[in-house]
């Protein structure tokens, strides 16, 4: 009955309802008295409007956020993946400064490995971004100095651990972090 | 104009679109959160926070009972102010809250002893209901007040509709009880 009373019954099941009310008087009372209760306590309660101080802090935040998604689309939309180039290499630098900060080669490993999925995880098709002026390569140089200065460099210069006989350390282990950052900056 | 049309008016930079909303829905979503809260002050901050997260929000609304995710937003709010309050604060709603002292007094109009009589009516109904518990309390305002269909209402407090159903059986159940005393016919 509540359920028909609130609009939620309908079809066979809410047919089903009338016709049992039709012939039982006692849950005609009992729906009766259901609703009398409801319009009762309706009529008591507490009522009132909200103040004009809140409706108009509303109408003020409304229009605010209403304004507000006109000023992010006028940003130019070309500009778009320079800001994103730019926010990925400040990223990367200040990962790579924190990492120089560090002292367990281990960990530091692990950093830079986490740096270089960050960068090889960015969705970026080339092809809906406009070019932006070796943007492209200073990333690549960026990530060769970051592999360099960490003696990881992919080339015949890498200061590698060689593996020992007795296979103690696992053959990436770093051996030495000797190499200094101007060297390495001169490499790439 | 359905509400899902006034809402992609505001989407797209009519602010009025909203307001109209706020306008459509004040009365009923004010009047469910007065008797959640202690009186105007509190119920007008909620009234507020609840647009507030409303607008936040606006984008990840999609179908549905617009007045239901309001009440919905509205009773997560007073829950979350109630877990902060302090414990020896009443979480129940005082009989006289948010009325100025003077509209408790006895007034000069015409039949003073009918009015008190309603006033005394008026009392006894928001005390019976402030006395629920709080679930029940919940879906019989949400009904009462907010006039939420049970699917709605179940949907506001992540139950199923039998759960609701069940919830506003007992919320009826005890008031009846407790006002058989005002109304013989209740």
């Amino acid at each position: 009955m509540l359920l028909a009373d609130a609009g939620g019954l309908t079809g066979r099941a809410a047919a089903a309802l009338e016709k049992h009310l039709q012939a039982c008087g006692a849950c005609r009372d009992h729906r009766a008295a259901l609703g009398r209760l409801a319009a009762l306590a309706a009529a008591n309660l507490p009522a009132g409007e909200p103040g004009a101080g809140a409706r108009e802090a509303v109408r003020r935040a409304a229009r605010a956020a209403a304004n507000a998604p006109a000023r992010v689309t006028a940003f130019p939309r070309a500009l778009r993946p320079a800001l994103a180039y730019a926010a990925l290499l400040a990223l990367v630098a200040g990962g790579w400064f924190m990492l120089a900060r560090e002292r367990a080669p281990a960990d530091r490993t692990a950093q830079l490995g986490t740096l270089l999925s960050m960068l090889e995880s960015v969705e970026y098709r080339e092809a809906e971004a406009p070019s932006v002026d070796g943007a492209d390569e200073q990333l690549r140089a960026l990530a060769r100095r970051l592999l360099a200065v960490e003696g990881l460099a992919d080339d015949e210069t890498a200061d590698w651990e060689t593996p020992t006989a007795d296979a103690e350390l696992p053959p990436t282990t770093i051996r030495s972090r000797s190499i200094p950052v101007a060297a390495a900056e001169t490499r790439v | 104009m359905t509400d899902n049309e006034v809402l992609a008016r505001y989407r797209r930079g009519d602010a009025d679109a909203l307001e109209e909303l706020v306008e459509k829905y004040k009365r009923p979503l004010f009047g469910f959160i007065l008797n959640m809260t202690e009186g105007q002050g509190e119920a007008d901050e909620v009234f507020q926070e609840t647009w507030f997260r409303v607008i936040r929000a606006i984008g990840s609304y999609r179908q549905g009972n617009f007045l239901g995710w309001l009440v919905r937003i509205a009773r997560n709010i007073v829950i979350d102010r109630a877990r902060r309050r302090k414990p020896e604060v009443s979480l129940d709603v005082a009989p006289e809250a948010g009325r100025p002292l003077e509209e408790t007094l006895p007034g000069k109009e015409p039949d003073p002893l009918g009015r008190l009589k309603a006033e005394e009516t008026g009392r006894r109904v928001a005390a019976a209901v402030a006395e629920l518990p709080l679930e029940q309390k919940e879906v019989f305002l949400m009904r009462v007040e907010a006039e939420l269909p049970f699917k709605a209402i179940a949907a506001a407090q992540g139950v199923s509709i039998n759960t609701a159903l069940a919830r506003m059986q007992y919320a009826l159940a005890k008031l009846r009880v407790r006002l058989r005393d005002e109304n013989e016919d209740v």
